[in-house]
């Protein structure tokens, strides 16, 4: 980026991308602003505090209003997209080369991450990003219950959810222990 | 790019969803900006291993004060901006204390520490972009508006206004330095 002008090209391009509601990642933008990324930040930052925000999308929504409502957002998009426990399993499991036998814990904590069990904010990138695809939503989009310890646990869910809770004592999930999975929604080794 | 927005279909601004406690919607359009203001506060400080959790607290935050009935007395982008900015800012004082009570033996993977002067916090903007837009002509205002908040393309911009594309370009020029000048000391 050499010049003040290509930054401020920069900026009308970030700002026209937000605006169409392609939800553009502004680090890709900080990069190519170079030196310039300061002035680029502070005008980005400036612009959108003060320009009307696009239209959410319907899964954006569904989200809100569950956080709102105190409801596991996760469990929001999921029903959303019409998926079960077990078909977002298989999806992750597929998309994210898991083996078979690490198909029985991914799906418990997975399940434990929808209840607040399991703390969002530590899970791994391409974790969010497969549930991301996976509920066709922006990967900004997964936000999910504060974690134990932080705030309140959903204790609450579908037919069926606390059933399926029951069945996970917190010390023991099922299957092999498996250190992939496990790093996958940020258990420590 | 995501699908057509099947929501907010009646325009109403943010002003107007937390006055009429429509607060899933006013949330749910500011979900992506709170992640882009706490990327940039994080730009070059760390790496990205720890966006998603500052998001998650900017988030929660703004959920907790919007179940509160909070109201205020700024525009909610600018609440939205500031809540992500004070996340960025809680959480590197935890970071920091949690260093130095465990010795300094927590890794950041390689990023500057979070104790390095922060390549933002200088700048202060002191000119509000919708004060900027005003203070132009009405032909550049209607530009403007058309690139920055309804994000049309130069050529769309032509045609809307009836106008030659380099036409366009030059009210384009002028309107970034203008802006340029008020957003930045």
């Amino acid at each position: 980026m050499r010049s003040d002008d290509g930054v401020m090209a920069l900026v009308e391009e970030f700002a026209a991308a937000r605006a169409r509601g392609e939800e553009p990642d502004v680090r890709e933008y900080l990069e190519r602003a170079g030196d310039h990324a300061g002035e680029f930040g502070s005008m980005v930052s400036a612009i959108i505090s003060a320009t009307p925000p696009p239209a959410p999308s319907a899964e954006a929504l569904a989200s809100a209003h569950a956080l709102l409502a105190s409801e596991p957002p996760l469990l929001a998009l999921r029903h959303r997209r019409g998926l079960t426990v077990d078909e977002l399993a298989d999806h992750l499991v597929g998309e994210l080369g898991i083996a078979p036998a690490g198909r029985p814990r991914l799906r418990a904590l997975y399940q434990r991450l929808e209840a607040g069990l399991v703390d969002a904010a530590g899970i791994a990138a391409r974790l969010r990003s497969a549930l991301a695809t996976a509920f066709d939503v922006a990967e900004g989009e997964i936000v999910a219950p504060p974690a134990a310890g932080r705030g309140v646990v959903f204790a609450r869910g579908p037919e069926g959810w606390e059933g399926a809770l029951d069945d996970l004592p917190v010390d023991a999930l099922p299957g092999p222990p498996s250190a992939e999975v496990d790093d996958l929604f940020g258990l420590p080794a | 790019m995501r699908p057509a927005p099947t929501t907010d279909e009646t325009g109403d601004d943010d002003a107007t969803l937390l006055e009429r406690g429509r607060h899933g919607e006013l949330l749910a359009r500011h979900l992506g900006d709170v992640r882009t203001h706490v990327a940039i506060r994080l730009w070059r400080r760390h790496h990205d291993e720890y966006l998603d959790e500052i998001v998650q607290r900017a988030v929660e935050r703004l959920v907790r004060e919007l179940r509160a009935g909070k109201r205020y007395g700024v525009p909610y982008g600018v609440v939205v901006r500031k809540v992500s900015e004070w996340a960025v800012k809680d959480w590197i004082a935890e970071y920091t204390q949690a260093r130095a009570r465990d010795g300094g033996d927590l890794d950041i993977s390689g990023g500057a520490a979070p104790t390095a002067p922060d390549a933002f916090g200088e700048v202060e903007v002191t000119v509000a972009f919708e004060e900027t837009l005003a203070r132009l002509s009405p032909d550049d205002r209607e530009a403007a508006r058309l690139a920055w908040i309804e994000g049309m393309p130069p050529a769309a911009i032509a045609r809307r206004l009836g106008c030659t594309r380099n036409a366009v370009d030059q009210r384009l020029h002028r309107i970034r330095v203008h802006l340029r000048k008020a957003l930045l000391p």
